[in-house]
């Protein structure tokens, strides 16, 4: 099987991964933010409560 | 292939929008819509698609919503079918039939019958039926003819639609079973979505460099963040920063827990799913 003609439908083939510092993941997404920390994000303990604080600070930006 | 047609025909395009050829625009459009669930109900995840398909559809009308709601987590999440069957040693074009196969398969009415009693997740009762659906197919010779009056998923669509970033090593690719790549797959098929909804909202106030600048840190520690420098890029005060940094983990929190509500049954098992994916994707192992 050529994994390298599978492009973006499997993934980008990198051939030098760099560990994530916090967590040694290889895996990347965007902007070279490491997936595991991304998903990991969401177990932690916050209150949240919907768009209005984002959306009202970013209204305020002059 | 008359099955394809007969099911196409059967299902309207808001049904079917792997097998009709959608604009970038129609893309865009039911990108938004679910970049606003949720938006205005703080706290509260609404009626996910998976808790709606569960509950199945008793008149005409909840039918026809369970049926959207399955085509629309079938659209989200090929991309962890195909990169399965991949890794099973198919070509990309049969893994692409396949794939489409597997499509008919689960969209044509009573897969939830067949499937599971028990039912359970999305994402695990999905890959055992693909992984019973792969050792049926593999009885048989897999050698569609292309082309003709079949229509095929328009993969570039897809593609163009929902770009993935997600970078992966050579030797992981080589080495990590099927099953491995699935969760993987799926993991950043999750977190990607999370992060593009959050770009679209940072996006309709006009600010779309502020996502831009700030994503990069949505996982920094504290001390890896320079205000100053932010500050200076974004031209605005480094509390003001700091503020957009915080409300931004929150929100890209809540964002990506609104997705993985959309694949369990209950509130309950967001925690659990996001566990089980973070474990899959455990250092050690990789």
């Amino acid at each position: 099987m050529n994994l390298y003609d599978l492009t973006d439908s499997h993934a980008t083939i990198t051939r030098q991964p760099s560990e994530c510092p916090h967590c040694e993941s290889e895996l990347r997404v965007s902007s070279g933010l490491c997936l595991r920390c991304l998903l990991q994000a969401g177990l932690t303990e916050d209150e949240d409560s919907g768009s209005e604080n984002l959306d009202t600070l970013l209204s305020q930006i002059e | 292939m008359n099955e394809w047609r007969a099911l196409r025909d059967r299902c309207t395009d808001s049904f079917w929008p792997c097998l009709t050829r959608q604009t970038s625009l129609e893309s865009r459009s039911l990108n938004s819509a679910a970049a606003n669930e949720g938006a205005s109900r703080p706290g509260v995840f609404a009626t996910t698609r998976w808790s709606l398909i569960l509950s199945g559809g008793d008149s005409k009308g909840a039918e026809k919503e369970t049926h959207a709601a399955l085509a629309e987590l079938c659209r989200i999440y090929w991309r962890p079918i195909f990169a399965f069957i991949s890794r099973r040693g198919y070509s990309a074009e049969d893994a692409e039939d396949l794939t489409q196969d597997f499509f008919v398969m689960i969209l044509e009415g009573d897969w939830l019958q067949h499937a599971d009693p028990s039912r359970g997740r999305f994402r695990s009762l999905l890959l055992k039926s693909l992984q019973n659906f792969l050792n049926d197919a593999a009885d048989r010779t897999y050698a569609r003819k292309r082309g003709g009056d079949v229509s095929f998923v328009s993969w570039d669509a897809w593609m163009a639609e929902a770009p993935s970033q997600l970078s992966i090593s050579t030797e992981t690719l080589n080495s990590w079973p099927a099953e491995r790549l699935f969760d993987v797959r799926w993991a950043a098929t999750v977190v990607e979505r999370a992060l593009r909804r959050l770009r679209e909202e940072c996006e309709r106030k006009g600010r779309l460099r502020v996502f831009d600048v700030l994503s990069a840190y949505l996982t920094a520690e504290r001390d890896d963040v320079s205000c100053v420098n932010l500050a200076k890029t974004l031209g605005v005060p480094q509390a003001t920063v700091k503020k957009l940094l915080y409300h931004m983990r929150q929100r890209y929190r809540w964002l990506l827990r609104d997705e993985v509500a959309h694949t369990v049954e209950n509130p309950a098992d967001i925690e659990d799913e996001l566990r089980y994916l973070c474990s899959a994707l455990a250092a050690g192992s990789e």
